[in-house]
């Protein structure tokens, strides 16, 4: 901001075009990219005031420019040497060199699921599409399912069980097993909480109250990191704009203004 | 004529406008940030363990740096990134990066720049490969554990990668020393599922407090060594390795609205409590 005040009061008799000139040469591209995140900064929190136009501005451009962002990243990174190059390797800029693409024809089998995928939006034809999800499910299943087991219901399954030290000689020892012994019960009671197949009174009743408290507790965790997190969010945009848009060296004069400097 | 009370203070304080709490809040950031106060940060075991792990590497160990998280991640994430960008550079250990969020690259490509001023001769395709973005996610993942470079046959800047001299050295996941993941999501389940336990390497988790939670119970079953959780692990972080910078600078505010969050959840709550007796006797002495 200060950069470019600085190049507008030293320029005021020059025309238009030299001080946009003077302003892009000396590094106002980033300083115009600061205004632009600042003003959307701010169209943004007005939300937390009433919903208004700005608002719907911001809210608008964020979600085309991510749209056309991913949809570019998307052709350049993946449809472009994945499907185009094996298909047409002299498109490919690397054609005719050990790193060239070579031919193969094979890509069009899923290039053709791809396609099916696609007339979802032709009326009538979205049936093509479950061939392709069939596809996709059946073989992902196979490839993950025991990887899943092996690698994550497992071992969490184990770690349960195994935390918990059948002998208590030490104090940290002691608090091992409590916290050993909370967490299999907090376990075992969010599960049979979880057991609908069993009227929940009597013993299971009891034993499934456990069960919403502790995931009252974990839910109340989760809310305090989630209030962390939202506030984290906040301070950056606060940083933005205190210490990149409007400028530290501003900054720290109205600071020195409250500490009397 | 029916007589019309006015509201208590109870009732008037729980009916507050929300816009005066949203001020509140940001004059908790602000002034932080005007005025740091240096509160305390206590660096927990499970951020020390990352910083012991990565310390304790060989020179020239195979680090991988998975960055699963875009823009909206950035004030908690970035920080925790150069932080332990910085401290693999300052450890010379070799890094590959790989990005499965579309949205990531921009943050990497801006974080190395920014280490370059710092770090010159850092250099790409020797120190560290910046192997950008790959669509797929597990399949991404699965088909690293064969070869990075026939996954990603192009660094981020375009360069093949199966002629540098890291990729020659370091191309399958098995060759990995340790392994950090930033995650703003659960991607990090994946590398886990499909990479980490597989191959037996050991791995840490730097997440934002929304997923934190969700990454404890891959902590208590030491399937990873350590969790960077949010902003606070950012900062632990820098002060660990000594460069203290945005994370720890945001923290005098993170703690302050924390506070004040906590003290109008407690007042809301007493007031509550408060006015529900109040009915409940008001209605026992009309009947």
């Amino acid at each position: 901001m200060t950069h470019l005040a600085i190049i507008l009061l030293q320029n005021d008799l020059a025309p238009w075009q030299e001080v946009m000139s003077t302003f892009l040469t000396e590094g106002g591209m980033p300083v115009l990219g600061t205004w632009i995140a600042a003003g959307l900064t701010l169209c943004m929190l007005s939300f937390v005031y009433k919903d208004n136009p700005f608002f719907r501005f911001g809210e608008h451009l964020y979600l085309g420019i991510s749209a056309a962002y991913v949809m570019t990243i998307y052709w350049f990174n993946f449809l472009k040497p994945k499907f185009v190059y094996p298909l047409i390797p002299v498109l490919d800029p690397h054609y005719g060199t050990p790193e060239g693409t070579s031919l193969n024809l094979w890509i069009i089998v899923p290039g053709i699921l791809g396609v099916f995928i696609l007339m979802r939006l032709i009326p009538g034809q979205g049936w093509f599409s479950r061939i392709t999800f069939a596809f996709y499910i059946g073989g992902f299943t196979g490839v993950a399912l025991p990887r899943i087991f092996a690698g994550f219901l497992l071992p969490q399954f184990f770690a349960t069980m195994e935390a918990i030290p059948w002998r208590v000689n030490s104090i940290d020892s002691a608090v091992l097993l409590l916290n050993s012994l909370i967490l299999f019960i907090g376990a075992l009671s969010v599960l049979v909480y979880f057991f609908f197949s069993m009227e929940h009174r009597g013993f299971i009743g009891r034993v499934s109250r456990v069960g919403i408290y502790m995931l009252m507790i974990a839910f109340g965790a989760s809310f305090g990191y989630t209030i962390m997190a939202r506030v984290s969010l906040l301070i950056g945009r606060m940083q933005f704009l205190m210490f990149d848009w409007i400028g530290e060296e501003i900054v720290a004069r109205i600071a020195s203004l409250f500490h009397g400097g | 004529m029916e007589k019309v009370q006015k509201p208590s203070f109870i009732e008037r304080f729980l009916q507050l406008d929300r816009r005066i709490i949203y001020t509140l809040v940001v004059l908790a950031v602000a002034i932080p940030l005007l005025f740091p106060m240096g509160l305390p940060i206590k660096v927990t075991s499970e951020v020390q363990s990352v910083y012991d792990t990565i310390e304790s590497l060989p020179e020239g160990s195979h680090m991988l740096l998975a960055v699963d998280y875009d823009p909206a991640s950035m004030p908690e994430l970035y920080p925790m990134m150069k932080a332990v960008m910085r401290h693999v550079i300052e450890k010379k250990h070799k890094l590959v990066i790989p990005v499965l969020w579309p949205n990531g690259p921009n943050l990497v490509a801006q974080a190395i720049e920014e280490l370059k001023v710092d770090y010159p001769d850092w250099t790409s395709g020797e120190d560290y490969v910046f192997l950008g973005y790959q669509v797929g996610t597990a399949i991404v993942i699965i088909s690293m554990g064969s070869s990075f470079s026939r996954t990603f046959p192009h660094d981020f800047y375009g360069s093949t990668t199966k002629t540098m001299p890291l990729i020659k050295e370091y191309d399958k996941f098995a060759q990995t020393d340790y392994m950090v993941m930033l995650e703003a999501g659960s991607t990090g389940d994946s590398w886990i599922i499909f990479a980490t336990e597989p191959y037996d390497v050991e791995v840490a988790a730097g997440v934002t407090a929304v997923v934190a939670p969700q990454y404890y119970p891959f902590l208590q079953a030491k399937q990873i060594n350590g969790i960077l959780g949010g902003l606070k692990g950012a900062a632990e972080y820098e002060l660990l390795i000594d460069k203290p910078a945005m994370a720890v600078s945001a923290m005098d505010s993170q703690s302050i609205v924390h506070a004040l969050i906590f003290v109008v959840i407690i007042i809301a709550n007493i007031f509550a409590f408060v006015l529900a007796g109040q009915k409940r006797r008001q209605a026992r002495e009309e009947a």
